[in-house]
């Protein structure tokens, strides 16, 4: 309180702090290291993994092996919460909502598509569609989101 | 003698401190950050955001956790349910204050 009562300019003072505080909230979305160029290929192969087990593995095989895959997503969650030293939790800011519908899109189409083609022609046909448009999908919105984290850094007071 | 509520009896003394503030805003953007995150954010060093944190610590505002051993261990900071509404208090005092 004495920071600010003894403050001349109060209004500034004030808005120094509330500049901090949207800095502040902002930085565990925006503050990332770089993307390793591995991780859209691991979320690739995860992807062609899980396909193969829907499309190969019956009963307890298949509810195992889909338990190990859910246990590796987790796993590669974590990684990557440590790697970036924080976790961005609640509505994510406005500029990134584009490049998180195109993402969830992109996914659905691809799980369309390897569902499709793996019913159609065969299951390994149908997880490579999976693996390669996974890759594909992660990639553009790791690429995205690199950019407009820079943007909203580079926009901040 | 009755003293009038003012404006600033919304701030929080913890709070005043810019890199207390600072650091509690980082907090309520995240699940949980870490010792070197913070420090990179604000700029300071070991000594003074240990500082900074224990006093949030002391004040209810934050639990601080040791993840590991060693070299690898990592300190993770999250913001308590009474340090989110201290937050928010304190920043919507402010916004007030400003709107005024």
């Amino acid at each position: 309180m004495v920071s600010i009562m003894e403050s001349n300019g109060l209004p500034d003072s004030v808005r120094a702090q509330l500049d901090e505080v949207e800095r502040g909230e902002l930085a565990s979305w925006v503050t990332l290291p770089p993307t390793p160029a591995w991780w859209p290929v691991a979320f690739g192969l995860w992807a062609a993994a899980f396909a193969l087990v829907i499309g190969l593995l019956e009963d307890a095989a298949q509810a195992f092996a889909q338990l190990g895959l859910v246990l590796a997503l987790f796993l590669m969650i974590a990684w990557d919460r440590r790697r970036r030293g924080t976790y961005p939790s609640g509505r994510p800011p406005r500029d990134f909502l584009g490049a998180v519908l195109r993402m969830v899109l992109g996914a659905a189409v691809v799980a369309g598509a390897a569902w499709l083609v793996g019913a159609q022609i065969a299951v390994w046909a149908g997880a490579a569609v999976a693996g390669v448009g996974t890759w594909a999908v992660v990639a553009r919105y790791e690429h995205e989101y690199a950019a407009i984290a820079t943007r909203i850094r580079e926009r901040l007071p | 003698m009755t003293q009038t509520p003012s404006a600033l009896d919304g701030l929080d003394p913890i709070l005043n401190a810019p890199k207390r503030l600072a650091i509690m805003a980082v907090l309520a953007g995240s699940t949980s950050s870490d010792f070197a995150f913070l420090r990179e954010h604000l700029g300071v060093s070991d000594s003074d955001l240990s500082k900074q944190t224990a006093a949030l610590e002391s004040a209810g505002y934050v639990t601080i956790t040791k993840i590991g051993r060693g070299r690898g261990a990592v300190t993770a900071y999250k913001v308590t349910k009474a340090g989110r509404r201290a937050y928010q208090q304190h920043c919507a005092t402010l916004r007030s204050l400003l709107a005024d």
